[in-house]
Formats: C-alpha cells, structure tokens, sequence
C-alpha cells in the first residue's frame, strides 16, 4: 500500500511537471518531502525541470549554470532534501 | 540507561548524502558524453502528455488547419497595399545598395523576412519557472538550434498610421494590418518532436538596441517576463509609446517604451520597456527556418 500510494505520488508530480505551473509543483514536492520519510524522488523532479524548461548560460546568463545547462531546480530541490531531514529531526510530530 | 550515539545523527544524512553524490556525478557523465541526452529524453517523454493538453483544449485540430493555411495567412498579410508598396521600396533600395531580401521558399508558409513554420505553444511563463517556451515541432520539421522565433504583435507605429489614414477602412482591416512578426526567441534545443525556446527576456541578457524616432542606441537588459530595461543619458529625447527598434537591416520591432525613471540627481535615466507581445498569452508563434536577422 506504501508503495502504491508513492507510486500514485510519482504520478501527479509528473502530471504537475507537465502541467502545472512550477510554484505547484514546488508546494508539492515540499508536501510530499514531510509525508514520506525520505523524498528522493525530489531530486529526479529537479533534475526533470531543469531539462524541460532550463536554459543554457548563453540564455540564461543570471542562472547557476554548469556544463552548458541551468541546475537551479536541481540545486533547489538537493537543499530541500537535506532541509527536510534536518527539521523533520528537531520536530516533535515526527518523534 | 540508553544513550545515543553521536553518529546516530549524522547516519540520517549518510544515505541521502550517498544517493546525491551519485547522482551529480552520474549527471555530470551524461553532460559530457551526451550533452543533449536528458534534454532528449524528458522531452520525448513529456511530448504526449503536453500533447493530450492540446488535444483536449481543442487547439490540435487548429494547429494542423492553422499549419495548412499559414501560406494564406502570410499572403493576406502581404496583400494589404500599402506595406507591399513600402516592401517593394525597400527592397529597390536594398538591391541599390547590394543588400538582397530573403528569398522566400518553402512548402509551410513566407513573409517578407524569409520561411517560416507555425507552431504551437506547450508550455510557456508562468507555467516554467525559466523565461522558456516549449513548442510542439523538432528536428523533425527541420527546426534547428538558434533558429530565430517570431510571434504576431501589433505595432504601434503602423497601429497610429493605420488609425489615422485608414479610418474608413473596415476594423478588422485595420487590425491585420497592425500586425507585424516579432522576434522574441532563439530554439535553444530541440528533440524529435518538441523544441526548447529561450526568451530574449530571460534575465540577465543584452541587447543593442534603438530608442524612439531619433534611434537613441542604447543597450537592453532583460530583466524577465517580457521586460527590458535600457540606460540613457539624462535630457535623451524619449517619451512613453516610442518604439524601441533592433539595429539591423530588416527593420524589427523589439518593444515599446512603457515607463521612464528619471531621477534628476542620477546622470542616467532608465526605460523601462516590454515586448509588443505578451509571453504569457503566447498559443502559437512562428519559427523561422534558419533565421539570422534581427539580434
């Protein structure tokens, strides 16, 4: 059930990549980074963003860009992670 | 008595920290070996779905009637006389001075500036978080990386011909006529069936650009949105409306002035100018096939 329901989470943060606007997905992915214990998926859904809708430094010069490509989601949502699991230890509902 | 171990706490970060390590170093691989293959990749996986979006909004069939008309509509827009005569013109006098048209070729569609193809608008601002439009051809309708992309805007300045010397023409007349190709992109990458375009307002590029009648140089920082921002001396001769122009032979129109910041104590002053087009509006634009003009 734990799976499925993960599953079913995978799938309305693609259907949101794809079609919803990206302080949805954004809310989302924090969302669903407090429910499951450790998000990792969160990275992969960065990453996705910035290879949909990233730009390369020749147009995006104000960007973090490595490698010809922008990494701002990806970076985003590597500090979100690593947010959660530090607050989700000084957080009593989790204890 | 139990007591917890000081590495207890730093253990909840060593798995994440081992899963992101691997993954920026296998990121970083593909970046090297295949620059292009994540872009490729998400894309074509993503093209059905933003396809299913048209599909439902009724914008496909459109699309495909659209792309068949899109001659008509390059001709229809020729066919007002008094841009074909001040085309005509400006073509003689190119040709005087050695600087020949683009021909116009092609099954899909021609302007005045040379080919182009119609394409629909997947997913543009605010939608993605980049000043980025994807649209719905690749590189299997010949759509290369920097071609140029086009959408329809009015124009001010032959919006006030129109309205003065054409009063007693039909409204919707008038209204096509307004309407000029806008350069507001470049393809920055393309996939099968699915191009990436960057915005000339994604933050942080410039722009040599003219301001107003008198063609004030001046350089253009785009600051996102559709926005731009240029610096120029204080007493430059620039009012709200004037249309900010691209420095080239094909005349294009690049925006108009909406708001000037004067502060007298500075010895510059700011304007504060936007594209004829609203990105966020955008359904459709034009991408020209090999386009170089403009910026």
């Amino acid at each position: 059930m734990h799976t499925f329901l993960r599953i079913l989470a995978a799938v309305f943060m693609i259907a949101l990549i794809a079609w919803g606007n990206w302080w949805l997905i954004l809310i989302a992915a924090i969302v669903f980074l407090f429910l499951y214990e450790t998000y990792y998926e969160i990275i992969l859904w960065g990453i996705c963003c910035d290879a949909l809708y990233g730009l390369p430094p020749s147009l995006s010069p104000r960007l973090f860009n490595l490698f010809n490509m922008s990494y701002l989601a990806t970076l985003i949502s590597i500090a979100l992670l690593f947010l959660g699991i530090f607050l989700k230890k000084r957080l009593t509902f989790y204890s | 008595m139990n007591y917890q171990l000081r590495n207890n706490r730093s253990n909840r970060y060593t798995k994440p920290l081992q899963v992101t390590v691997v993954v920026i170093v296998v990121l970083i691989f593909v970046r090297l070996v295949v620059p292009t293959a994540l872009d490729s990749f998400f894309a074509d996986l993503f093209s059905p779905l933003w396809r299913i979006e048209i599909i439902v909004s009724g914008a496909d069939f459109s699309a495909s009637a659209a792309r068949d008309d899109l001659s008509a509509l390059a001709g229809s827009q020729s066919s007002i006389a008094s841009i074909t005569l001040l085309q005509q013109e400006n073509a003689e006098l190119k040709a005087l001075l050695g600087r020949a048209p683009a021909e116009p070729s092609g099954k899909s569609g021609t302007s005045a500036i040379g080919t182009f193809v119609l394409a629909a608008v997947l997913k543009a601002p605010p939608l993605s978080a980049y000043d980025s439009l994807v649209i719905d051809l690749g590189s299997d309708e010949n759509v290369k990386v920097d071609d140029r992309v086009f959408a329809l805007a009015t124009n001010p300045v032959i919006a006030s011909i129109a309205s003065s010397t054409l009063a007693t023409s039909s409204p919707a007349s008038s209204t096509s006529m307004t309407e000029v190709l806008t350069p507001i992109g470049t393809v920055s990458e393309t996939s099968a069936n699915s191009s990436k375009v960057g915005l000339f307002s994604s933050p942080g590029m410039k722009y040599s650009v003219e301001i107003g009648p008198d063609h004030i140089p001046a350089t253009a920082i785009a600051q996102g949105g559709g926005m731009f921002e240029a610096e120029l001396a204080q007493g430059a001769h620039v009012n709200i409306g004037d249309t900010i122009t691209i420095p080239n032979i094909e005349t294009l129109t690049f925006g108009t002035v909406g708001a000037i910041v004067n502060d007298p104590a500075e010895p510059y002053m700011n304007v504060l100018f936007q594209e004829p087009v609203n990105i966020y509006q955008l359904r459709w634009v034009l991408v020209g096939n090999g386009q170089t003009v403009g910026i």
